[in-house]
């Protein structure tokens, strides 16, 4: 099975994923990064300020990026 | 009198929560254990089996587990040596979840008859069992509010401030290490998140000193500092306080 790699940035906090996981096919892949990134908001716990931006991109084994999800707060002034 | 080291695995367990007194230990040593060596991932009990023997796990893990939506797995417990997770089938036949080997394990069956008899003998040893339910279901409580309101950094960090107290108490947590050969599957299904979120939590502790964790060995670098960050307090656990 493929290796896929779960970047996250967000602000000061970036991690880059060493270990990656392995996974069936492409939409894998997706299916995790959108579940994953759902659970990586909610554990920035009301810390997300408007006017950023948090990141989540799917990076293969070739060192392309495959996917990327960008969550961008704002505040309508 | 020799204890047999199913035994005494057992009764150092018990003990762990209540004051055992010796003819009560005597009762156990006298329990007809019959040991197995099992390998990973073996199933003792599936959801829907009617069982007439528990399982006392006399060394490595085990975890109960269910399978909810899609067949997707939720682990809601691990279980040390000296654990008997299946006791509620002593009432509650079939066995309503699913108890399987993390890693290979060693497990003593013990007869239905034979528990309870001893019990039946025993009405001091009958409260000791009880009372070990009730920390069990105490254990859970505190699953379910990890899983309801902690972040997944602290949910981590709580089931391993939790380990390390249930295995020191059957002393197998020598300089706040142990073996746990749970996979990054094993942990995010236990704490609810995807294993590449559980593998960024698991870094994350890792980055804060507060843990190295390397294959199935972990080492808890920082106790007081994990516990502080799960905000693990271990009175849900009912240990006896040394008098």
């Amino acid at each position: 099975m493929p290796r896929y790699f779960f970047n996250v940035r967000y602000g000061e906090e970036s991690y880059r994923d060493e270990v990656g996981e392995e996974l069936p096919d492409n939409s894998a892949a997706w299916h995790e990064a959108t579940t994953s990134a759902g659970q990586s908001i909610r554990d920035l716990n009301g810390r997300l300020v408007p006017g950023t931006a948090w990141y989540l991109e799917v990076v293969c084994e070739d060192g392309n990026t495959l996917y990327s999800i960008e969550v961008k707060a704002h505040q309508s002034s | 009198m020799t204890i047999g080291f199913p035994h005494s695995k057992m009764i150092a367990r018990l003990s762990a929560i209540a004051s055992l007194s010796q003819a009560d230990a005597a009762r156990i040593a006298q329990l007809p254990i019959r040991l197995q060596n099992l390998p990973t991932g073996h199933d003792i009990a599936r959801e829907g089996d009617h069982v007439e023997q528990c399982c006392m796990l006399a060394d490595g893990y085990l975890m109960r587990h269910k399978l909810g939506a899609e067949g997707k797995r939720q682990i809601v417990s691990w279980h040390v040596p000296g654990d008997i997770p299946d006791l509620y089938s002593l009432h509650l036949n079939p066995i309503d979840h699913n108890i399987t080997t993390l890693g290979p394990a060693v497990v003593g069956y013990i007869p239905h008859d034979a528990l309870n008899q001893m019990l039946n003998a025993s009405a001091s040893l009958t409260h000791i069992f009880w009372r070990e339910t009730l920390v069990d279901a105490s254990i859970f409580r505190e699953w379910v509010v990890s899983l309801g309101q902690r972040g997944a950094l602290a949910r981590i960090a709580h089931m391993l401030c939790e380990l390390l107290a249930r295995l020191r108490t059957v002393g197998l947590a020598a300089r706040n290490s142990f073996l746990f050969p749970a996979s990054q599957i094993d942990v995010a299904d236990a704490t609810g998140i995807t294993p590449v979120h559980a593998n960024r939590m698991i870094q994350q502790l890792r980055a804060k000193g507060l843990v190295t964790w390397d294959g199935a060995s972990i080492s808890i670098a920082d106790p007081a500092a994990l516990a502080a960050l799960a905000e693990f307090e271990d009175d849900y656990l009912h240990h006896r306080r040394p008098a």
